[in-house]
């Protein structure tokens, strides 16, 4: 009789067990087939993808309430791959297959979507949330989570860059360059985008009165700060004159203005107001950032001056 | 010899039982702090919605960047000062939480978000999607999915209407001055 009862304890504590264990998982059937429909996705290949989908599927894209169908859902993604040169999904995503408390089979899936506009080569990057209802080896249902707005953006400011004047046109593909030469401390690029007489001002002090002058400057920052990087984070362009917010971030570990590295970072906030010639030229530089606030990140401090 | 047997098949059973413990849950004291969340960002009470957050939380809403929960907090009062009334609903809301391969405890929350734009009464409902990580009752690490596309495209709506109020205002003072 005990043997019995000890033999029924185990295998029913092993069904208690298996059952538990089966509503959480990153591996199985079901998995595989939403890896295998995004792998679809990123070939084009549509008769295999479409194939994954149940008839009935209904596909919810940012959406609760009205849903599409897979038809249309592959005309939708076939009218924004249209757009791109290049698009997919990279190695680095995360799956799940969860069994929820209505019996329901779900694979969950969180990556990164990354697409280049064939229109001007900006890189749109995007995660991506899809949560999908597996049946019988087909997908049933499949919701969608990202924000649309950014492709959006994006595309408005290619029909913008449409009807732009020329000269505003040049102006902002060279104020992209410029900030592209000033992190790869390229001269030679800077030279091309600038006047021979370019000015620099920081805070109202003249730096620089030319090229040579101008990219000396750049490169005392690059000395500084080998891993020295400015970011263009807004701007705005108006009568030839750009207007435009930065970051600059760094690590002090070479020479800075004569002094020895401090082995700090820093970061800094400023604002500049370019100004172009006729020709999209960079004419000069009024830069206004924190000088004494980069310094104290790096460690320098302040003394006050003695009272007479 | 027998019993012994079955004694050792029993404990194995146990133990591999242990190893399965239950990693998808429906309800669980994580889950309930992900809904004192949802109900503080509905009430607008911030200081009980930071106070859910690890001081070093990350969170990550609609980009790969990271941000502070003050960071994130600026960002939701931006847009939601546009709005008359907003909220998640009751309806659509899914929280489940899993314990992952790395035993983190994840809450997962599929929800609906309305909201009403003061400028023109316009009503807005986007599904929201959030995934969080818990750790010792805390959020540490917050990644949000929702589309913005609809908010935005109002809030463009309005300034352009504003754009062609001011300069039919600007031509009637001229009017006015001739």
């Amino acid at each position: 009789m005990k043997k019995i009862f000890l033999i029924g304890l185990a295998v029913s504590l092993f069904m208690a067990c298996e059952q538990k264990a089966e509503r959480y998982s990153t591996s199985g059937s079901e998995i595989d087939l939403v890896k295998g429909l995004l792998a679809d996705y990123e070939k084009g290949d549509w008769d295999s993808w479409k194939e994954k989908y149940a008839d009935t599927a209904k596909v919810h894209y940012n959406q609760w309430d009205d849903s599409i169908t897979v038809t249309q859902s592959m005309e939708g993604h076939k009218a924004n791959i249209a757009l791109l040169s290049s698009y997919g999904f990279g190695e680095d995503v995360v799956y799940e297959k969860i069994i929820s408390d209505n019996g329901n089979t779900w694979i969950n899936f969180w990556g990164r979507w990354e697409g280049t506009l064939k229109e001007n080569n900006k890189v749109i990057v995007l995660p991506v949330h899809l949560s999908v209802r597996v049946l019988d080896g087909k997908v049933v249902q499949e919701n969608g989570f990202w924000d649309n707005s950014i492709m959006q953006t994006a595309l408005r400011e290619i029909e913008e860059m449409k009807n732009m004047p020329e000269l505003e046109k040049i102006i902002m593909t060279n104020h992209d360059e410029l900030v592209e030469a000033w992190n790869n401390n390229d001269a030679e690029a800077f030279k091309a985008l600038t006047a021979a007489n370019v000015i620099r001002n920081s805070n109202g002090i003249r730096e620089a009165n030319n090229q040579s002058e101008y990219t000396a400057l750049m490169k005392q920052f690059h000395t500084g700060f080998p891993d020295f990087e400015v970011r263009l984070d807004d701007y705005f362009l108006k009568d030839g004159k750009s207007y435009l917010n930065w970051t600059c971030i760094g690590t002090n570990t070479g020479p800075f203005m004569d002094n020895p590295p401090t082995g700090k970072k820093m970061e800094i906030h400023g604002y500049s107001v370019w100004v172009f010639d006729s020709n999209g030229l960079a004419v000069q530089e009024d830069a206004f950032f924190d000088n004494m606030g980069m310094l104290s990140q790096l460690g320098y401090t302040l003394t006050p001056p003695k009272a007479n | 010899m027998k019993k012994i047997l079955l004694l050792c098949l029993a404990t194995t059973f146990f133990i591999s039982c242990k190893n399965a413990e239950p990693r998808y849950f429906s309800s669980s004291p994580e889950i309930d702090m992900a809904k004192a969340h949802i109900k503080a960002y509905n009430e607008g009470d911030w200081t009980a919605w930071m106070s859910h957050y690890a001081d070093t939380a990350k969170l990550s809403h609609n980009t790969l960047d990271e941000s502070s929960p003050a960071e994130i907090l600026e960002g939701l009062k931006e847009l939601l000062v546009a709005t008359s009334s907003y909220g998640f609903t009751d309806k659509d809301i899914f929280y489940e939480m899993v314990i992952d391969d790395d035993n983190e405890k994840w809450v997962n929350f599929w929800g609906t978000w309305e909201g009403t734009v003061a400028a023109n009464n316009q009503e807005l409902i986007i599904p929201v999607h959030l995934t969080v990580q818990y750790v010792d009752g805390k959020m540490v690490e917050e990644h949000a999915y929702y589309d913005l596309s609809e908010y935005m495209a109002v809030m463009q709506k309005i300034e352009s209407e504003m754009e062609v109020e001011e300069e039919i205002m600007e031509v009637e003072e001229e009017m006015m001055e001739n």
